[in-house]
């Protein structure tokens, strides 16, 4: 008991300033402005509540940006590992160039993404012009919303897989091989389950990041209500009418479904960590 | 298995790593191949093991050329140094694996599978931790958990690089031992990387000793440590003291005045080296007048089986002399005391 009492002595001091220090900027960043959203949301009944955030467009809306977010993620999971491996694996002249590309998409303000795709893929734009006359239309449709949300996502599979890969020695693969193991079971049986737990952190970031984009989306969907209509947008639109509450009850079916996101990525990562110890 | 290697080369850009070795190792053998870092041992096992072609020269496995065959092809067990266990596998799955990737033809029915894994747990000693992780064992049990898997595939000859190198030294030796016990249980054909002596003098049954891409000598550890081929031979298999020596009316001399009982056989006065391994000394605090090198102690450790003394020579090198206890406790040394020293055993290889 007394043992208990007596204060561990550590080289760096200072955990009690460091904590409270944390715990501020933490509530003051984030809990208290979400606490607001709750706040706020609490004006309505739950009947109001639920017309508003059930309404046809507002489901429109969900689908559309969980959807199209996860398409972009399941996209990037798998271009960004093809990306990683390259960056990785292979020597080539440019590469740091190539590296620091990766990353654009975090620097750039999406809203200039958003206007540079849209420009490329209008049906007159340089891209979107050779696309028209095959059928496939790119700007203002669903398929635009993934294309942005794809780009601003890249850099979270690629930047959770690469160092892991740099990590796996060589003689890994040489272990397998000298096993008997072919190519393709070497890839599938011993990289691929060991760089596994990265890539769906990396999925599961890329996903949250693309369900909360709305700078880039804004210009290249459109916003065609039932159609091209991202949740974010529709939050705006209902601020812009001075209807307060009915945003924030949008916001509280966004904050609940990014939080049960993060769960799911701290479980992941929680349960990649049990597994090296 | 019996292999042959033929006129071996091989090279990195500039660096030749082998060049153009030959060696035999017979059926049931447990070779060493020992050298220090740099020397090319470990290319030679992997270029054994196919995860490395050679330049020039032949492999032959059982008479059967294996040169180029690949990896798969060779069915060999390979024991790297840092063990490459899969650490997102059990113990049991590890050791599994290369069952497990068998075409469905040859591949065992999962009970056979289960039950050969069991067997090697057991021989490894590594029964209880069938369900853990890799990184939950010891260095010694990773190390096991290596051989296990590698012994799975019934491979036609296993090779160990540095198996040993990255644990503590009790743990070393209590595993070369085993590995020795091991080897005589199994009997399968087996090469072994290692730049400690005292670890392939122990296990070996033959030694190769290799220097900057060649072989030096290849023996029991009887042969090479009592008659060494050549300087680095004797010199790399133990603790020496080293001497510049030159023949005079027959005799090697060190410094003008100490020679070895016997006549040397060596030109007259050309440069030689002179080896005389530390315990090899009589030491006293009195002259005799032939023979000896005159120094003072310099350092004294006590502790060990023997007792290690360093001397400075009259001519100012450190010289290193191990007595017994019982020698230490009649003496009485101290750092600065006089001493003679008279080899008993020299060795003079030409410089």
């Amino acid at each position: 008991m007394r043992a208990n009492l007596v204060k561990k002595q550590r080289v760096i001091p200072g955990f009690g300033l460091t904590m409270g220090y944390s715990l501020l900027y933490l509530s003051l960043l984030v809990l208290i402005p979400l606490a607001g959203i709750f706040l706020k949301t609490t004006t309505l009944s739950w009947a109001q509540f639920f017309e508003t955030v059930a309404a046809p467009r507002a489901l429109a809306s969900y689908r559309l940006s969980f959807g199209a977010s996860a398409v972009a993620a399941l996209l990037n999971a798998f271009f960004g590992f093809i990306v990683a491996w390259v960056l990785v694996r292979y020597h080539f002249p440019g590469k740091q160039i190539i590296d620091a590309i990766v990353d654009l998409p975090f620097a750039l303000p999406t809203a200039v993404a958003g206007i540079a795709f849209t420009a490329l893929y209008t049906t007159n734009g340089w891209i979107g012009r050779w696309l028209a006359p095959l059928g496939i239309k790119v700007a203002f449709t669903p398929v635009g919303v993934i294309l942005v949300l794809t780009f601003i996502g890249l850099p979270f599979v690629v930047r959770t897989v690469q160092p892991v890969l740099q990590d796996i020695q060589p003689d890994i693969e040489e272990a397998a091989a000298v096993l008997g193991a072919r190519r393709t079971q070497t890839f599938t049986r011993v990289l691929l389950p060991m760089l596994w737990p990265a890539l769906v952190t990396g999925f599961a970031m890329a996903f949250a990041r693309a369900v909360g984009e709305y700078g880039s989306v804004i210009f290249i969907s459109g916003n065609m209500p039932m159609r091209t209509e991202i949740t974010p947008l529709l939050i705006i639109t209902k601020l812009e009418q001075y209807d307060y509450a009915g945003a924030t009850a949008l916001a509280v079916v966004m904050l609940l479904v990014s939080f049960a996101l993060l769960l799911l990525i701290n479980t992941l990562q929680w349960w990649t960590r049990r597994q090296r110890v | 298995m019996r292999i042959e290697v033929q006129n071996m080369t091989k090279r990195f850009g500039a660096f030749t790593a082998l060049n153009n070795i030959s060696l035999q190792v017979q059926t049931g053998e447990l070779l060493a191949l020992l050298g220090p870092s740099g020397c090319g041992k470990t290319t030679l096992l992997r270029i054994l093991a196919g995860l490395e072609f050679s330049d020039a020269g032949s492999i032959r496995f059982d008479g059967e050329d294996a040169t180029g065959q690949n990896v798969r092809a060779r069915r060999v067990g390979f024991v790297f140094q840092h063990y490459a266990l899969f650490r997102h596998m059990t113990v049991f799955e590890n050791i599994a694996f290369g069952l497990r990737v068998r075409p469905r033809s040859q591949r065992p029915a999962r009970v056979e599978i289960t039950e050969k894994v069991t067997n090697l747990l057991r021989l490894v000693k590594l029964q209880e931790l069938a369900q853990r992780y890799p990184a939950q064992l010891s260095g010694g049990q990773r190390q096991r958990v290596a051989l296990a898997r590698a012994l799975a595939v019934e491979p036609r000859v296993l090779l160990l690089d540095e198996p040993f190198g990255a644990l503590d030294a009790k743990v070393r030796q209590e595993l070369r031992r085993w590995l020795r016990r091991l080897h005589e249980e199994i009997h399968i054909t087996t090469i072994f990387v290692t730049h400690d002596q005292e670890e392939a003098l122990e296990v070996a049954d033959r030694l190769v000793i290799m220097n900057s891409g060649e072989i030096e000598q290849i023996g029991t550890p009887e042969q090479v440590y009592h008659h060494p081929a050549n300087a680095f031979v004797f010199h790399f298999l133990g603790d020496v003291n080293l001497f510049r020596c030159r023949t005079e009316n027959g005799y090697p001399l060190i410094i003008g005045h100490v020679t070895p009982e016997q006549p040397g056989e060596a030109e007259e006065n050309v440069a030689e080296k002179a080896f005389v391994r530390p315990h090899l000394f009589n030491i006293s605090t009195q002259a005799h007048g032939v023979n000896e090198i005159k120094g003072k102690v310099v350092h004294i450790n006590p502790a060990g089986p023997t007792v290690k003394i360093e001397i400075m020579s009259e001519w100012g090198e450190i010289v290193h002399a191990h007595i017994s206890q019982e020698q230490y406790a009649e003496l009485q040394l101290c750092p600065g005391a006089q001493v003679f020293l008279q080899p008993k055993q020299m060795q003079i290889f030409p410089d």
